[in-house]
């Protein structure tokens, strides 16, 4: 499927008025979830939030035109992934660890502190003395890279 | 700033990615009504990080659907239940935890609804047929009871 027809079936399913098909949507974008959360917690942690992301009752009132299904799911894997580290300490653990060990922050390393390890802006421009602009260039960058790749 | 500078300023793809603040929310779906070139870099933004994304993808392990399905089921019960209670009592509920737990590995199967009046109907006719069966069956052998009867009467008779 070219991304024509992919973006074309999700306006589909985002013009949708009636509550999406759980299991469509976990046929459509399960993969996609449990590869985000894989990059957040380890496989045996992963799959129960997996679960809890399908589960959500959010997902049967799917009716939020601002963005797609498949940017939703993203985000509600990543925030599911958070809260579930949160919630066992992991994340605690992690804040004292320092952000870079290397010094060097390319818009890889940026995103990886931003998207995968849940750092805000804040913290990384308070360890990296990087500026907030800064740090959203580098995403921004970083998709640009991927984009052209 | 101008929408070009907006657009390249990063903060469509933390809004996307879901790293934006709620301000710079409100800003993105502000900027996206007013200037069609948001709304369409928007747009395209969304198809590199679903790609981004779906290369970056693991199949879930076997069984994970039925899982789930078997959890929304659970919640679905819960709060019917809840529902109900509230309507029943008006006594505070305790605390209970926001899942179900739900035994996957149990030897039970799900049925359509509909099976329950087929089962009915077979259990109304098997009781049907077993009585019909020992009402002929009786009948039956008092007939032949009856014949014995008369055959004998027959040929006490006949020798006489």
């Amino acid at each position: 499927m070219n991304e024509l027809e992919r973006s074309s079936e999700n306006g589909a399913l985002r013009r949708q008025r009636k509550p999406i098909d759980q299991r469509a949507l976990y046929d459509r974008f399960g993969a996609m979830a449990y590869g985000i959360i894989l990059q957040i917690l380890p496989q045996n942690q992963a799959h129960e939030v997996l679960l809890e992301v399908f589960k959500s009752v959010n997902l049967l009132s799917f009716s939020n035109p601002a963005v797609s299904p498949a940017i939703t799911i993203i985000r509600m894997a990543r925030a599911k992934a958070f809260e579930y580290k949160e919630k066992t300490g992991q994340a605690q653990r992690e804040q004292i660890e320092p952000i870079s060990s290397t010094g060097s922050y390319s818009p890889e390393s940026i995103f990886d502190l931003t998207f995968r390890q849940g750092y805000s802006f804040e913290a990384i421009s308070e360890q990296s003395g990087i500026s907030k602009p800064e740090i959203l260039r580098a995403i921004r960058d970083y998709f640009q890279m991927f984009h052209r790749s | 700033m101008n929408t070009q500078q907006y657009i390249q300023s990063g903060v469509l793809e933390a809004y996307l990615l879901g790293l934006a603040s709620d301000d710079e929310q409100r800003e993105v779906l502000e900027m996206k009504v007013l200037y069609p070139e948001v709304s369409s870099a928007l747009n395209e933004l969304e198809i590199v990080i679903e790609q981004y994304c779906l290369d970056s993808a693991v199949p879930p392990p076997p069984g994970t659907w039925e899982l789930i399905e078997a959890r929304t089921v659970g919640t679905e019960i819960k709060k019917r239940e809840s529902v109900n209670g509230h309507e029943k009592t008006a006594e505070p509920q305790p605390e209970k935890p926001d899942f179900l737990e739900v035994a996957f590995s149990d030897t039970y199967i799900r049925v359509h609804k509909y099976w329950r009046i087929a089962f009915i109907a077979v259990f109304i006719l098997s009781k049907i047929f077993l009585i019909a069966g020992l009402y002929y069956y009786f009948k039956a052998d008092s007939q032949s009871q009856e014949i014995e009867r008369l055959k004998t009467a027959i040929q006490q008779q006949s020798t006489r």
